[in-house]
C-alpha cells in the first residue's frame, strides 16, 4: 500500500508503530491510507507518475523547462487540483513556458496533429492515430474526424521567447487551416462526441478555438475524461485497467466490470474530479486489499481483480526500496546527494544504469507501455552480482554496519533486517532461518548480516509488490 | 463503413490480433479462421521448412557491421575498365574465387574469401531519407524508420521501435546454456547525436537488448557484473543463494504466483554466469596467445572480432560487431563515411584493419570447427557513390570523395554450410546497380533468421499486442552449397 501510494517502503520504525497500535485493523488501514496520503512521497509519487505521462522530458523542454514543469505538476499535486482543472490549464495554457509551465505540454508533440493524438490518448484514453490515414477499420472514428479533431490546435504557434530555453506558445492569427490531405478541403474543428463546451452555439472556428477543446476534453459530460481517468489510477494500483490497456478505449475493448467503472467513474464526478478521493474509495476497497491467495474457482483469473497479482516494483521504486532497506544511499550522477530516484524530474538524470536497466521510462511517448517491468538476465546479474546491491549490503554506514556497532542481538538483528525489506515481521520460520544463518560461523558476523541482507533484497516478496 | 486502404501509411498502428480475428470471422481480408490458424501457427513452429537447405544450418551469428558505409568499388567491386573518376585509384588483385578480383588494398581477404561468398549485388532505394541512421535501421531491423526529426536526424532509440536483429535471435533462440545471448562490441550505432538507433529490442522490451560491452577490447576491460566481487568467494555465493531460496521458500503463495515470471530461471543463469566465470573467460583476451592476438590485429576492430570468436565459443547466439567510428565521424581518424577524402584513408587506415581483422577471423573459426555452425556477415549500411566528388546524399564531398550509394553494394557472407570461395550476384559496369539477383537488406535478414531455424515469415507481437512481420524479406537459399 505504501509502494502503491507512495513509492516508499515504510520506514521499520513506523511499522513497528503500526504493528504496536492495538486500534482495530480496519480503523488503522484507513488512517494509514490518510497518512500515506497526506506524504511528502505521495506527492513525488504522482508527479512521477504524470511526470511520465505528459512526457517531462529534457530533451523536448530544456534544462530551465523540464525543472519547471516538474514543479508545476508537484503544486498540481501538493494543492489537489481538481483533475478537470488540472487538465483544463494544460490545455488552455498559452504565453511563456518559463511563466506558465503548464504550457510545456505542447513543446513536447508541437505540431497540431501529435498533439491531438496525445491529448485524445492521455486524457481520454482514445487512440485516433488509426484514423490519419484512414477511417479506423473496426472503430467508428472516421479520416474526416481526424482532420475535424486536429483542427483545433491548426491555430497552435510556438515561437521562441526572450530568454534562453524559453517559448511562447501562442494562437496564429492567419493561415491555420487544416486540411485534408485527400482533396485538400478546410476541416472546421467538430468533436468526436458531442459534450458541452462552454458555449451552446457553433464550434468555434477562431483562432481560439483550442480552448473550446479543452473545455469539452474536461466537461463533466464528456463520456470519455472522467472515466478513462478513473480507469488510468486504477491501474495504477492493480497492474491493469478495467479497460486495458488503458489509453485504448473503444467499443471493442470493453471494460471487464463496466459496474465497477461506472460506479468509480460516478464517484469521481460527485467528487468533482477529486484524485486523492479516488486513491482513497481504492484503497479502501475489498477488492485492493484482497490477498494474491487463490482458490480453485479464481487461479487462472488475471482480467477480473479477484486476488491480487504482484507486480515487480518500477525501477525508481526498487532503487529507493533498496536504499530504505540497506540504509545506504546509491550516489545519482547529477543530483543533490539525498535525492530519492522518485524525485528526479526526468529521465536525463540519475543515469547510474540501473533505473535505466530496470526499466524507467525514456518519455519519448505518453503510453503506459513505456515503463517496462519484465524481468531479464542483465537485471538478474545487476542484483545478483551488480555494484548497485553489492555495495549498498555491504555499506560502512549501512543497516547492517550501524546494528552491529550498536550491538544489536542476532533476533533483533534478523527482525530489523525483515522490517527493513519486507516491512514486516518476520515469521518463526523465517526468523529460524535467519537466526541459523548467522550463528553459523562460516565467516564473520557482518559478512553473514550482509548476506542475509542480501538474500532478502534479491527475493520475490522484496522485488514484487503483492 | 469499413475501409481497408491499399496504402499502408506509417502512423498506423494496424489491427490487433483480436480485431484480425474479429474481422476475419465477418471475413474482411478475405480472411477465414483456417488461413488465420495457419498464420499463427506459422508464427509458432517453423516446422514447414524443416529439411529446406540451409534451414537451422547456424546455431550463432558474427554480424561484422561497418557502419559508415565503406566504398564497394574501392574494397570488394573493382571495376579497372570505367573512367577514372568511377574505377578511382585502387588496382585489382586476383583472389581465391576464379574470374573474381577484389581491389589490392585486401590483399589478405583476397586469400580468405576463400572460405565465403562475396555477395556484390546488395541494393535498395531507400524510403526519403539517405543518412546513417535510416539506413543503419533498414538493415538491423527490417523496417524503413518512420521517425524523423525537423533536423532531418532519425528520433533517437524508442520502445516502439522496431527490434534489432540480434534481440529477435536471443528471444526467439535464447541460449541453452548460462552465456549472455547477445553481446554488442565494441561501441554503439552512432549517427551524430542519434546513439544506438537500429541497435535494441525496441518493442519486445529492454530485457532483450544486448549486453552493451561499448569498451575497447584491445585494453584491458572492466567486467564487473561478471566477475565474482573480489569481496565474495564462490562459497559464500553458494551461501546466499542458499538462503534467498529459503526465503524464497517462505511465501508460497508468491512464489506460485510468479511461477510463470521464470524468476528463478534467470537467477539460476545469473548464478551460473558469475561462479562458472564463462562469460568472464570469453571477455579475458589475455587466454590468448600473442600470436593469435596479432593475426587479428591489435586495434579495436582486430581485437574485438576475436573477442567475438571467444564469446560464440562460448554459446553466445548473437554477437553484433560494430565497426568501432561513430558512421559519420572523420574518415582521416576512422570512419568509413569518405565525403572528404575517400582514398588515403582506405588504403592507409581502415582496409588494412579491415582485412586483416576480417580474413584472421574467417580464417580461425575455420581452424576451430567454428565455422560449421555460425553464420558471419560482414556488411555496411550502404556502399558509396560510384563517381567520386559528386553529392548523393546532399552532403558535400572532396574531389576524391565518395557520398552514400544505397543501390549497389557488397556483403561478404560466411560460415554454416554457405558455399566457400564463391560470388554472387553480380553489378553493372560502374558498380551502380545490381545486374543480376539483387538482395535487399531484408533478404539478408531473412536469410540470417532462416539459418538460424527462424522461420522469416513469422509473426512477432509488438509493444501494442499488434502482430507485425519478422522480416519482409525472401532467404537467399542459393547462398548455400
Amino acid at each position: 500500500m505504501s509502494l502503491d501510494l507512495a513509492g516508499q517502503l515504510p520506514d521499520p520504525n513506523e511499522v513497528r508503530a503500526f504493528i504496536a497500535d492495538t486500534t482495530p485493523a480496519k480503523v488503522k488501514r484507513i488512517r494509514l491510507i490518510e497518512k500515506l496520503i497526506a506524504s511528502p512521497a505521495f506527492i513525488d509519487h504522482w508527479t512521477l507518475k504524470w511526470g511520465d505521462l505528459l512526457q517531462a522530458n529534457r530533451k523536448y523542454l530544456g534544462e530551465k523547462g523540464v525543472y519547471e514543469f516538474d514543479e508545476w505538476i508537484r503544486e498540481s499535486f501538493t494543492a489537489n487540483k481538481p483533475y478537470d482543472k488540472m487538465v483544463r490549464e494544460i490545455l488552455s495554457s498559452s504565453g511563456s513556458s518559463n511563466q506558465n509551465p503548464a504550457a510545456n505540454f505542447f513543446r513536447v508533440t508541437r505540431d497540431p496533429k501529435p498533439t491531438m493524438e496525445k491529448t485524445t490518448q492521455v486524457f481520454l484514453g482514445v487512440r485516433m492515430v488509426c484514423a490519419q490515414c484512414h477511417d479506423h477499420p473496426f472503430e467508428r472514428w472516421t479520416q474526416n474526424q481526424y482532420y475535424e479533431m486536429s483542427a483545433f490546435y491548426s491555430a497552435l504557434g510556438i515561437r521562441p521567447g526572450y530568454e534562453v530555453g524559453e517559448e511562447i506558445i501562442y494562437n496564429q492569427r492567419a493561415d491555420f487551416d487544416m486540411k485534408h490531405p485527400k482533396d485538400g478541403r478546410v476541416m472546421k474543428p467538430a468533436f468526436i462526441v458531442p459534450a458541452s463546451y462552454g458555449s451552446t452555439g457553433p464550434v468555434p472556428t477562431d483562432s481560439h478555438r483550442r480552448t473550446a477543446l479543452a473545455e469539452w476534453v474536461t466537461s463533466r459530460d464528456n463520456p470519455f475524461f472522467a472515466k478513462s481517468t478513473v480507469n488510468r489510477v486504477w491501474s495504477y494500483f492493480f497492474g491493469r485497467g478495467i479497460i486495458d490497456p488503458v489509453d485504448d478505449i473503444r467499443a471493442s475493448n470493453p471494460p471487464s466490470n463496466p459496474a465497477l467503472l461506472d460506479a468509480l467513474t460516478k464517484d469521481f464526478l460527485d467528487h468533482n474530479f477529486d484524485l486523492r478521493q479516488l486513491m482513497r474509495t481504492i484503497t479502501n476497497s475489498r477488492t485492493y486489499q484482497a490477498s494474491m491467495t487463490t482458490n480453485e474457482w479464481n487461479a487462472g483469473d488475471a482480467d477480473n481483480f479477484s486476488h491480487a497479482i504482484p507486480r515487480r516494483l518500477a525501477a525508481e521504486e526498487l532503487l529507493d526500496a533498496l536504499t530504505l532497506a540497506t540504509g545506504v544511499r546509491p550516489n545519482l550522477p547529477e543530483v543533490p546527494p539525498d535525492t530519492r530516484a522518485e524525485q528526479l524530474p526526468d529521465p536525463h538524470v540519475g543515469k547510474d544504469g540501473f533505473l535505466d536497466l530496470f526499466g524507467r521510462p525514456s518519455r519519448e511517448s505518453s503510453c503506459e507501455c513505456e515503463r517496462r517491468s519484465d524481468i531479464s538476465l542483465p537485471q538478474a546479474l545487476n542484483l545478483v552480482n551488480g555494484q548497485t546491491i553489492s555495495d549498498a549490503v555491504a555499506g560502512g554506514n549501512g543497516r547492517v554496519a550501524k546494528a552491529i556497532l550498536s550491538g544489536k542481538s542476532d533476533h533483533d538483528l534478523v527482525e530489523e533486517l525483515y522490517l527493513a525489506s519486507f516491512s514486516r515481521t518476520p515469521t518463526a520460520a523465517e526468523a529460524e532461518l535467519g537466526l541459523k544463518y548467522l550463528s553459523s560461523g562460516s565467516r564473520g558476523r557482518a559478512a553473514l548480516a550482509q548476506d542475509l541482507l542480501w538474500a532478502l533484497v534479491n527475493s520475490k516478496p522484496f522485488l514484487y509488490n503483492y | 463503413m469499413l475501409v481497408i486502404p491499399g496504402h499502408r501509411c506509417h502512423t498506423c498502428e494496424g489491427p490487433t490480433r483480436r480485431e484480425l480475428l474479429r474481422a476475419g470471422s465477418i471475413g474482411l481480408f478475405g480472411l477465414n479462421l483456417a488461413q488465420f490458424l495457419s498464420w499463427q501457427g506459422a508464427a509458432k513452429g517453423a516446422s514447414k521448412l524443416e529439411g529446406s537447405r540451409g534451414f537451422g544450418s547456424a546455431k550463432s551469428v558474427i554480424m561484422v557491421f561497418l557502419q559508415g558505409g565503406p566504398s564497394h568499388i574501392d574494397i570488394w567491386d573493382p571495376k579497372p575498365d570505367a573512367p577514372l573518376n568511377i574505377r578511382g585509384e585502387f588496382k585489382p588483385i586476383k583472389t581465391k574465387i576464379p574470374g573474381t578480383n577484389i581491389s589490392e588494398i585486401m590483399p589478405m581477404m583476397a586469400d580468405a574469401i576463400s572460405k565465403a561468398t562475396l555477395i556484390r549485388s546488395m541494393s535498395y532505394t531507400p524510403n526519403g531519407l539517405f543518412n546513417h541512421t535510416a539506413a543503419i535501421y533498414q538493415m538491423l531491423t527490417g523496417y524503413p524508420p518512420d521517425r524523423v526529426s525537423p533536423s532531418g536526424q532519425l528520433e533517437p532509440p524508442s520502445p516502439a521501435d522496431f527490434p534489432t536483429a540480434g534481440s529477435h535471435v536471443s528471444k526467439l533462440k535464447p541460449p541453452t546454456e548460462a552465456v549472455l545471448p547477445f553481446v554488442e562490441l565494441p561501441r554503439p550505432l552512432q549517427e551524430s547525436g542519434v546513439i544506438g538507433k537500429g541497435g535494441a529490442a525496441g518493442f519486445l522490451g529492454k530485457a532483450y537488448d544486448p549486453y552493451r560491452m561499448y569498451q575497447d577490447p584491445a585494453k584491458p576491460l572492466q567486467i564487473d557484473d561478471l566477475s565474482l566481487r573480489k569481496d565474495i568467494s564462490a562459497d559464500r555465493l553458494k551461501d546466499r543463494f542458499e538462503l534467498l531460496k529459503g526465503i524464497n521458500g517462505s511465501m508460497p503463495d508468491l512464489e506460485k504466483a510468479l511461477h510463470s515470471q521464470a524468476i528463478d530461471e534467470y537467477y539460476g543463469k545469473a548464478f551460473d554466469l558469475v561462479l562458472s566465470g564463462k562469460a568472464r573467460d570469453a571477455f579475458d583476451l589475455s587466454k590468448e596467445s600473442d600470436k593469435m592476438r596479432e593475426r587479428y590485429g591489435m586495434t579495436t576492430f582486430g581485437q574485438g572480432l576475436l573477442l567475438s570468436r571467444r564469446l560464440i565459443e562460448a554459446g553466445t547466439r548473437f554477437v553484433q560487431m560494430n565497426w568501432p567510428a561513430v558512421a559519420n565521424g572523420n574518415p582521416e581518424i576512422d570512419a568509413w563515411d569518405t565525403h572528404a577524402a575517400n582514398f588515403g584513408p582506405l588504403k592507409n587506415l581502415h582496409c588494412p584493419k579491415l582485412d586483416r581483422g576480417l580474413s584472421a577471423l574467417l580464417e580461425d573459426m575455420d581452424d576451430r570447427g567454428l565455422l560449421k555452425e555460425t553464420l558471419v556477415v560482414a556488411v555496411g549500411e550502404f556502399g558509396r557513390s560510384p563517381r567520386v566528388g559528386v553529392s548523393t546524399s546532399g552532403n558535400s564531398n572532396a574531389p576524391d570523395g565518395r557520398d552514400h550509394w544505397p543501390y549497389c553494394y557488397s556483403a561478404v557472407v560466411a560460415g554454416c554450410g554457405i558455399a566457400r570461395g564463391a560470388q554472387y550476384g553480380e553489378s553493372d559496369q560502374t558498380a551502380s546497380s545490381p545486374k543480376d539477383k539483387p538482395v535487399h537488406p531484408n533478404d539478408l535478414l531473412a536469410t540470417t533468421y532462416y539459418a538460424l531455424g527462424i522461420d522469416p515469415d513469422m509473426q512477432v507481437l509488438n509493444h501494442l499486442n499488434q502482430p507485425r512481420e519478422l522480416v519482409k524479406g525472401k532467404v537467399v537459399t542459393e547462398l548455400w552449397a
